[in-house]
């Protein structure tokens, strides 16, 4: 049975979304245990190998120290009969005159830097094939052609594994990366491989319900999109080509993100405090979380009657650092700017006025077509959503709550100076 | 709302209570000269409507201007019935109306029946001057649906031109088209591009930290090389410093090894062999010196020994026997004291008992009689005493109750006052009979009863004194005494019996006294304590001869003087007894000295020989050295010591820190892998080299510091960390920026497409009615009023009769048509306002002054038409104006 370990977009020395530099230092930190723990799972779980589907490190600029760290767990890996098959991506290209080339790596590393697609089996101790490795790598930063295509048809009946950073451009979540290397879910599909190995984008993901094409995510959440458990793919596909696919956390420090409402009748200091601090520990316990590796964003949102005093920053500041210390967080960030002023919208509804139809018109857009089409031709400032469809996602998303920041314009100070 | 009478009191130029009752219901008409009070009553209406604005009577302009202060009451028709209003203004407002029967506090506020339209609308709408006509393009007529339409109706609900505004700052705020200004993703925009020229440079930066970073690590390795090289060489040139010396001495101690001769033999005799031999025989002859005076002291000590005597030791052998004795003496002579003590005491108690005796005795005390006094029983001797004593006793007491019997026998005798009270009964009675005095009888009778009872009475005692029970009480005594003295009789006969041995007279017994029987017990008891005394005396006698006995017999063994009395004989033996045991002791001590003096002796004479052999074997191993010459053997002996002491010295210089051994295996060491550290030349050399090695290494220590200095001064820019994290959050904030900028867009175009849509939806009513208004002023000129919106700019568009294209309202049109379109469309949002509410009065201040004698005429008919629904007030200074509307409306001036 051919058993292994599928990681991508690691990222070692990536930039952190913080303005801690301690945190900051923790993060870095933490990818580095968080590989460590990759290698320890390949230890315990007798892997064969251990994938990486490219972007093992952020960039050129990769640190002496991180490199000795790299070379050093791969060594624990050869010392316990594991291969690595480590397939360029844009960030750690293997051109040249890239970082990838300049590092002695381990004789039990097999490197896939250019666009030649090879072949590697991966054998038993009696010699036994057991699988077989198909891949290639990111030459430079910028490789934009479809390779996957080109990739060879599955032969025989050994297990085949794709091995590739690629962005397949017709699933979920796409849009917001970049075209690197792209191919389309068919292209996988046709090849008919026992698994692909995947990597670019961050999130854990099935690429398509009827072959086993995977993304495993990044190992651990750099900002505040990349939210929850991050890790590795354990894949063990046996004799008969069965394939399965156990998610293993190993990121130690977790990112997560929780949007708050019902501050309406919160008036006071302490009120409020109480109020995010008990949904906090609510998440917490119901995520099986620990404080003390969470990197949280809060995002407030809803109807405030402490708006004003939210958007204040040295109030804003104060809530932070006491909830930090409070809930023994590793980092908190609280967003208000969904706030909007306490007023009811049911109150406005279906009365004689503009606010009415806005809130009718609000309410229907889905439907209106007169009014989709009149709002797709305001200049969007969001870059990068060229057709209608993604147009129109943004603006629903754009509109959802939207009806309480109206009633906030259309109400505003004349309501709350009464 | 019809006004129809004001009470003024105090209102502006109106003082002293003016009252303005002939108010026509539908048109009212008010005519004055300019300054005669027509703005006045207009205001008063407003202030009947809304209160007071300002609220206090020093700053309201219409205070009255001779008493400073607002009173007034106005009479109301309304669709709830008739009401009066009272106002009131000093300091502060005060306000209520009377509707029927029900007075309501309303202080400054508006009536309720015209709260639906606020004091500002009803300024802008209700009251019209004939200047307000012209204005009806552009922004006013936007303010009119902005605030009189579109949100009428939720005073909390903003003019949209506002939100829109607002939104549109906000959105401004974030991103302006144009680029002009300060902005935020601007701003946002700038800070990255700055951040990402910073990172270029930090790039650059870090390059060259990057390869400082690596010359310093190469320096650093340069340096741990140049400093484990000078290490090792300081290192061995101290050993050499360390080493040179010790090899020296190893080679000078071979040098003094080779030296020495017969070592060995040498080795075996003192190495002060010469100074030994006389020490030698020296002690040879102290020893016999002291061994002939230790034979003389032990004779002395044997002849200080004391012989023992047959007789001294049969005293030590009875030491025991003697101390005993010796103390046992003293109990001997306490025993003869008190034996003589208890004779004494016999002798007076014999004496006593003998005096006592005499008394009581008819003989004289003899031993018979003692004996039977110890026969006698204490206890029976009591009860036999007791028994005669308490017979007599009872006897005694027998005789004295009879005696007393016979002498307490009653002598009953007849009292004679009966006997006196019965004759003189019979002499009453008598002389009753004989007088016939009732009184006599009667007395009589009763002197007769007393007589006659006490008479019976005496009988009857008499006869109860002589019964039997006395007699036989008096015969019992006389039994009893009897059979007493026969009692005491037989007890007397029992005492004299158990007293017969004893000479005592029976006259003592028979008139025993109260000392008999204590007499009789004393002597009792001497006579007991007699019986022990002698019991006693016979007890120490017999232990007194025991011990004396032994005493003598003891004695009787030892030989002593003839004068020595025998009581100072057992003291003699123990004080010899003492002697002796003082002269055994020396004698031990003795012993004991003359005991180490023979093993001293013994001692001396083992030593002299052993001496006496070294001696000889010291002189046969100096002839073998020295081949048969004893000087020569001493002599080489003496050398080799001093050879030895010299190697001695440089082996503890050696051995000094015990690391001799250590030091010659490195000596032996160096020798074979360095034995340049043995050469003066070679020493020199190598530390010419470490001065060398210190050169470099203070030169890439220079070079290091400099590479830090400039490192440190590489790195006091931003990092590439900290830019990049920057840019991340910079990048996150512009994301959030132009998420709300668009967001805000959307809303905005959201807010104006519904509010076009409202104003669709809405206008049209207005404009209809508006139109139907215009159609009738202008006399069916136009017959159509519309709205169209062209450049962001609102343009009102009318249409003639007979045209199918309506015509843009332009400058170009009459200012009287343009006020006549301007009335219509005010009257249409007026009954717009009003719909299903109070309809409020409407005031026109010259208002049709400028129009044409048509439209003038078709004007009042519409306002005569409007006049049924709500009541209109026309101010005017024009006299015919006045007239035409007098004629018109059928009504009547009301001249101010």
């Amino acid at each position: 049975m051919l058993k292994f370990l599928h990681l991508a977009d690691v990222h070692l020395d990536t930039s952190f979304y913080s303005k801690n530099e301690n945190l900051r230092k923790k993060l870095r930190d933490g990818i580095r245990k968080s590989f460590s723990k990759a290698v320890d799972l390949c230890i315990d779980e007798k892997v064969q190998g251990l994938l990486i589907a490219g972007d093992l490190f952020d960039n050129d600029r990769l640190s002496f120290k991180t490199e000795q760290f790299l070379i050093r767990e791969f060594c624990r890996l050869k010392d316990n009969n594991i291969k690595v098959f480590y397939a360029t991506g844009n960030h750690d290209p293997g051109h040249m005159s890239y970082r990838v080339n300049s590092i002695k790596w381990p004789d039990n590393v097999y490197l896939f830097k250019d666009n030649e697609i090879k072949r590697v089996n991966i054998k038993d101790f009696n010699g036994e094939t057991l699988g077989r490795i198909i891949s290639c790598g990111h030459r430079t930063n910028n490789d934009s052609k479809n390779l996957v295509k080109a990739f060879p048809q599955r032969e025989g009946k050994i297990p085949h594994i794709g091995l590739v950073h690629t962005m397949v451009t017709n699933v979920r979540d796409s849009e917001n990366h970049n075209r690197y290397l792209p191919c389309s879910k068919e292209d996988l599909e046709s090849k008919n491989y026992d698994y692909w190995a995947l990597g670019h984008i961050h999130k854990r993901l099935k690429v398509s319900d009827r072959c086993d094409i995977y993304y495993p995510g990044n190992i651990q959440g750099r900002h505040p999109r990349e939210t929850g458990k991050k890790g590795g793919l354990l894949v063990s596909i046996d004799e008969n080509c069965d394939v399965k696919v156990e998610f293993r956390t190993l990121s130690t420090i977790e990112w997560h993100s929780i949007n708050i409402n019902g501050l309406e009748d919160i008036k006071e200091y302490s009120q409020l405090k109480k109020y995010i601090s008990n949904i906090i520990s609510d998440y917490i316990k119901e995520n099986s979380l620990l404080s003390r590796e969470l990197v949280l964003r809060v995002e407030l949102e809803g109807r405030a009657f402490l708006k004003a005093e939210l958007s204040l920053q040295e109030n804003l500041e104060e809530i932070v650092e006491e909830l930090t210390l409070d809930m023994d967080l590793l980092e908190l960030e609280i967003k208000v700017d969904r706030l909007v002023g306490r007023i009811d919208g049911e109150d406005y509804k279906g009365g004689n006025h503009v606010l009415a139809l806005v809130l009718e018109v609000l309410r229907d857009i889905g439907e209106d077509e007169e009014i989709l089409n009149r709002l797709l031709e305001i200049p969007l400032l969001k870059k990068g959503i060229g057709k209608r469809e993604e147009k129109i996602a943004y603006i629903r998303e754009l509109l959802g709550g939207i009806d309480e920041e109206a009633v906030g314009y259309m109400v505003g100070d004349r309501y709350e100076d009464k | 709302m019809r006004i129809n009478r004001f009470e003024i009191k105090d209102f502006g130029k109106f003082t002293g209570g003016k009252t303005i009752d002939n108010i026509d219901s539908r048109v009212a008409l008010f005519y004055g000269r300019n300054e005669a009070g027509k703005t006045t009553i207009f205001n008063l209406i407003k202030s009947v409507m809304y209160g007071f604005f300002p609220a206090k009577s020093n700053l309201h302009p219409y205070s009255s201007w001779e008493n400073g202060r607002i009173e007034f009451t106005a009479h109301i028709t309304t669709d709830d019935g008739e009401i009066a209003v009272y106002r009131k203004l000093l300091s502060k407002p005060q306000g209520r109306y009377v509707i029927g029967e029900n007075s309501f506090n309303i202080k400054n506020e508006s009536l309720p029946m015209n709260s639906h339209i606020s004091k500002e609308i009803y300024d802008k709408i209700y009251s019209l001057q004939v200047e307000d006509l012209i204005e009806i393009q552009g922004k006013a007529w936007e303010e009119v649906e902005d605030k009189l339409l579109a949100n009428y109706g939720t005073t909390t609900i903003r003019n949209t031109r506002d939100a829109l505004k607002d939104l549109k700052e906000e959105c401004e705020k974030i991103w302006r088209e144009s680029g002009r200004g300060k902005y935020l993703v601007k701003e946002l925009e700038n800070e990255i591009r700055q951040l990402k020229k910073m990172k270029k440079e930090a790039y650059v930066r870090e390059d060259e930290i990057r390869k400082a970073d690596r010359r310093i690590i190469e320096i650093e390795a340069r340096i741990r090389e140049l400093k484990e090289d000078k290490i090792e060489l300081r290192t061995l040139l101290n050993k050499a410093k360390e080493l040179v010396p010790i090899k020296k001495k190893l080679e000078q101690l071979n040098r003094l090894n080779d030296n020495l001769i017969k070592e060995d033999l040498c080795l075996s005799l003192p190495h002060n062999i010469r100074e030994k031999s006389i020490e030698l025989k020296r002690d040879l002859e102290e020893i016999k010196d002291r061994k002939s005076r230790t034979i003389k002291i032990l004779n002395e000590k044997k002849d200080e020994i004391y012989p023992l005597t047959t007789m001294d030791k049969l005293i030590l052998e009875n030491k025991v026997k003697i101390n005993t004795l010796s103390k046992d003496y003293e109990k001997i002579e306490n025993m003869e004291e008190s034996i003589n003590k208890v004779k004494h005491r016999i002798a007076r108690l014999r004496d006593r008992i003998f005096h006592e005796s005499k008394n009581l005795l008819t003989e004289k005390w003899s031993n018979r009689i003692r004996e039977r006094f110890e026969n006698i029983n204490k206890s029976e001797l009591k009860i036999l005493v007791s028994n005669y004593k308490n017979a007599a006793h009872e006897l005694h007491e027998a005789k004295l109750k009879r005696e007393m019997k016979v002498a307490n026998e009653f002598k009953i005798s007849l009292s004679k006052s009966y006997i006196y009270s019965l004759i003189l009964s019979l002499i009453l009675i008598a002389m009753g009979f004989l007088r016939g005095n009732n009184i006599f009888k009667t007395v009589g009778i009763g002197i007769l009863t007393y007589g006659m009872g006490g008479i019976i009475g005496y009988i009857n005692m008499k006869k109860t004194l002589n019964s039997n029970a006395e007699r036989e009480e008096l015969d019992r005594l006389n039994e009893e005494v009897y059979r007493l003295r026969e009692r005491l009789k037989l007890d007397r006969e029992k005492l004299k019996a158990y007293l017969a041995e004893i000479p005592i007279s029976s006259l003592i017994i028979e008139n025993m006294d109260e000392m008999f029987l204590p007499s009789l017990m004393g002597i009792k008891d001497m006579v007991y304590e007699l019986k022990e005394l002698e019991k006693e005396l016979d007890i120490y006698s017999s232990a007194h001869m025991e011990k004396r006995k032994d005493l003598n017999d003891f004695l009787s063994q030892f030989i002593f003087d003839i004068y020595i009395n025998e009581d100072g004989r057992i003291f003699l033996l123990r004080d010899r007894l003492e002697d002796l045991e003082k002269r055994v002791l020396i004698n031990e001590n003795i012993d004991k000295e003359i005991l180490a003096l023979e093993k001293d002796i013994k001692l001396f004479g083992e030593r002299y020989r052993e001496i006496e052999s070294v001696l000889k074997d010291h002189n046969l191993r100096l002839n073998e050295i020295g081949d048969g010459k004893l000087e020569r053997g001493l002599n080489i002996v003496e050398k080799n010591y001093r050879l030895r002491t010299k190697i001695h010295e440089i082996m503890e210089e050696l051995n000094e820190g015990d690391k001799r051994e250590v030091l010659v295996k490195e000596v032996r060491k160096h020798e074979l892998e360095n034995p340049w550290i043995f050469s003066d030349y070679e020493t020199l050399r190598s530390e010419e080299e470490l001065e060398e090695i210190n050169q470099s290494l203070k030169e890439l220590e220079v070079e290091r510091a400099r590479l830090e200095e400039n490192i440190n001064r590489l790195s006091e820019g931003c990092s590439l960390d900290e830019i990049e994290s920057r840019l991340i959050l910079l990048e996150d904030d512009l994301e959030r920026a132009s998420k709300k900028r668009d967001r805000l867009a959307l809303l905005s175009e959201v807010i104006k497409l519904s509010d076009e849509k409202f104003k669709e939806e809405n206008q049209p009513d207005i404009l209809k009615n508006g139109g139907k208004y215009f159609r009738t002023i202008t006399n069916n000129r136009y017959t159509n009023i519309f709205l169209d919106e062209y450049e962001e700019c609102k343009n009102i568009m009318v249409k003639e009769l007979g045209e199918t294209v309506p015509k843009r309202v332009v400058g170009t049109f009459s200012k009287g048509t343009l006020n006549q379109l301007y009335l219509a469309l005010r009257l249409s949002l007026i009954d717009y306002l009003d719909r299903d509410r109070e309809a409020l009065p409407i005031c026109f201040d010259e208002l049709l002054i400028n129009w044409d004698g048509l439209r003038l005429n078709s004007s009042l008919k519409l306002l005569d038409e409007i006049s049924e629904r709500r009541q209109i007030f026309i101010f005017t200074c024009h006299d015919w104006m006045a007239e035409k509307i007098e004629k018109s409306f059928n009504v009547e001036r009301i001249e101010l």
